[in-house]
């Protein structure tokens, strides 16, 4: 490879090697400098910025700034002319099917709703039934395993897993060959729109290539959540005459409650911002797009900023009551210590 | 209320551990009987047993007259307390107290009735809607067993109930828990390693160790006639002396001197066993006594206890408080005859 590159550009190099640090320092000992100067009852008040100072402006620089300007642009067209919410409008347009509203309802219906239910029904469902097992410790790694695979090549491996041969040619993907198998027709799991065209199936398809991918998270945290509680608890339980499925029921499911509300409302944000199983496997066709998708296409497919810009905010509105929700479940665990 | 019969009853848990060995015991009908050994002796595991938590490897466990060994906990008509309380975090203390009935489909005015009973015997009145951790220790620990009086069950198991309190809340509770037994009239099997609970509460006691059971008898025939060595040595505090000597004829030779037995032995080296408060200032008639060198003195208020060494063996005796006494110093200490123990040396099996 060639390194000369860099040896061109030693200035720089010097710059962020050396520069930045000393910026750094000189900012916090030219602070602190100027602070001792100031009267004593001052101090406690400016001294907090000075430290905090760095991080805000990082945050604000890379998070606040660009999401004003996106509200900015929003309400702009692509020469930068204000025209209200017009472009809002043309994303609510033709409502179901016009403008971005097959998006919005896949993110909101299917992928928020069946998304977070599977992954969260699955992962307790593992967590629970490899609890008492010898070779737990090896599922769980094996269930575990697709956390480590990028959504880019989690989609490519489904797609695989859903080829669709026309019916009599050989089936190459591993589910229609299970389906011609037992003499079926082949199914197109990733174009079927069923039912009636309103695009479920395939839409499901991709939520549960997606759900596989996830579900080792829930259950390793639902796992935890399950060890945590007392085994002479389940004993008291079984000695007041509970059955295992009512001690499930009854004392196991409401003491996990806290943890699957946390993991819930951290999956139903994975939902709405979920992106890259769509792309890779639909490309957002045949009824699957999601909003996060869109908004991609929009900027850099037809470069129409102002309307990327709307969708990014319309999704960034999705997402506000679940972090505001996720936030006071948090304060309220931390009032219950 | 039931009687409860372990019969040559054994556990192994799967890594080969023998926890219970051919445990033989029977709990009479209405009887507070303890079982006390040291951790890993196998008297939770016994317990256990009999609550159906573990399963048993060999022998039978009757409750009353019905087999129980196959039976799942819910059909034994038992009810348990436990070390940590065990208690429902999401539930109120009612719910607490009416879960076990609940789950038997009593009927929800009966649930109401004996659950305020119960909550009235314990003085849980005020707190049935209170979750438990807004209880403090000692109330937590009413709430436990409230659970069981309300279930009224054939039987009461309790694994170290107390050991989770304070010094002086354990007092108080061991007699309420007394008081409890009495006014129930119930069964109560009672697992601890502190030997004073197990002395002020049981009617009988079941002295374990290492899944043996070494003795079972009164508290009083148990501190006064121990089997063998082992229970001698685990009952009573500070512990018994155990000295060693040779016997001849009626005549045991210790490395400080002679005593003589009241009929012979028969063995020829054994342990003899004085207690700390047989071995007092006072004098006694027909033995000469020893001569105590003091190492440490310990005064309580009402005793106060002498270690030191007599000839080459470690003693403790209980004097007179106001006895004064500093280390260095020489007793003559007398023992009570009436009080002797003799262990064969190699068994440990008590011949006197």
């Amino acid at each position: 490879m060639d390194f000369s590159i860099l040896l061109q550009d030693i200035p720089t190099l010097l710059v962020v090697i050396i520069g930045v640090p000393a910026v750094l320092v000189a900012y916090i000992v030219g602070g602190e400098y100027l602070i001792r100067r100031l009267p004593d009852e001052n101090r406690p008040q400016v001294r907090p910025w000075l430290w905090v100072g760095p991080a805000l402006v990082i945050v604000g620089g890379i998070l606040l700034l660009p999401a004003i300007a996106t509200v900015i642009q929003s309400v702009q067209d692509n020469h930068g002319n204000f025209v209200g919410l017009q472009n809002y409008a043309t994303q609510l347009a033709d409502f179901p099917s016009g403008g971005s509203w097959i998006a919005i309802r896949n993110n909101v219906l299917i992928w928020l709703i069946f998304y977070t239910l599977f992954v969260l029904a699955f992962g307790l469902a593992l967590a629970v039934l490899f609890d008492r097992v010898g070779y737990e410790t090896l599922v769980k790694t094996l269930i575990f395993m697709p956390m480590a695979i990028s959504s880019v090549a989690l989609g490519v491996i489904w797609k695989f897993m859903y080829w669709y041969q026309p019916a009599g040619a050989s089936q190459t993907g591993t589910l229609n060959a299970f389906v011609t198998f037992f003499h079926h027709e082949p199914v197109a799991w990733l174009q079927d729109q069923w039912p009636n065209g309103i695009g479920i199936l395939d839409n499901l398809a991709v939520v549960t290539a997606a759900t596989w991918g996830i579900v080792g998270f829930s259950m390793v945290i639902l796992s935890a959540a399950l060890k945590g509680i007392p085994g002479e608890l389940l004993e008291a339980a079984r000695v007041d005459g509970a059955g295992e499925l009512t001690i499930f029921r009854r004392v196991i499911f409401p003491l996990m409650m806290p943890t699957i509300v946390v993991v819930g409302t951290t999956l139903v944000i994975f939902a709405l911002k979920i992106f890259g199983e769509v792309y890779v496997m639909t490309n957002g066709n045949y009824n699957t797009d999601v909003l996060a998708l869109r908004m991609f296409n929009l900027l850099y497919l037809s470069h129409n900023n102002a309307a990327a810009s709307a969708v990014a905010i319309i999704l960034l509105i999705a997402v506000i009551p679940v972090l505001i929700f996720n936030l006071r479940q948090f304060r309220a665990v931390e009032a219950r210590r | 209320m039931a009687s409860v019969t372990y019969e040559h009853v054994t556990k192994r848990f799967a890594g080969g551990t023998l926890a219970v060995n051919d445990f033989n015991l029977e709990v009479k009908d209405t009887e507070f009987m303890v079982l006390v050994g040291p951790s890993g002796c196998g008297k939770s595991t016994a317990l256990r047993m009999l609550a159906g938590l573990e399963e048993v490897t060999e022998g039978e466990i009757r409750i009353g007259d019905k087999i129980v060994n196959e039976m799942p906990p819910r059909d034994r008509d038992i009810a348990m307390v436990f070390q940590s309380y065990a208690l429902y975090p999401h539930m109120t203390v009612f719910d607490n107290l009416a879960f076990g009935l609940k789950m038997r489909g009593t009927p929800k005015t009966d649930i109401e009735r004996r659950v305020n009973t119960a909550a009235n015997i314990l003085e849980l009145g005020p707190l049935l809607r209170r979750k438990p951790r807004q209880l403090s220790g000692g109330q937590r620990q009413r709430v436990a067993l409230g659970r069981a009086i309300v279930r009224e069950p054939q039987a009461f198991l309790l694994d170290e109930p107390l050991s989770n309190l304070d010094a002086k809340l354990r007092v108080q509770t061991r007699i309420e828990l007394q008081k409890q037994h009495r006014a129930l009239h119930a069964t109560f099997i009672y697992v601890t390693h502190d030997q004073v609970e197990a002395m002020t509460m049981g009617d009988r006691i079941a002295v374990m160790k290492d899944g043996v059971l070494q003795q079972v008898a009164p508290p009083r025939e148990i501190y006064d006639q121990p089997a063998n060595m082992y229970v001698a040595g685990f009952i009573g505090s500070p512990t018994m002396n155990f000295i060693p000597v040779t016997v001849q004829g009626k005549t045991a030779k210790a490395s400080g001197f002679d005593i003589e037995l009241p009929t012979a032995a028969g063995v020829e080296k054994g342990v003899l066993g004085i207690r700390p408060e047989a071995l007092t200032e006072h004098p006694t008639d027909g033995h000469p006594g020893m001569d105590l060198k003091v190492e440490v003195s310990e005064v309580l208020g009402a005793d106060q206890f002498l270690y030191g060494v007599v000839g080459a063996d470690t003693i403790t005796a209980r004097v007179d408080p106001n006895l004064k006494v500093s280390p260095g110093d020489r007793l003559r200490l007398g023992v009570d005859m009436r009080r002797l123990h003799l262990f064969d040396g190699p068994t440990g099996r008590a011949i006197l």
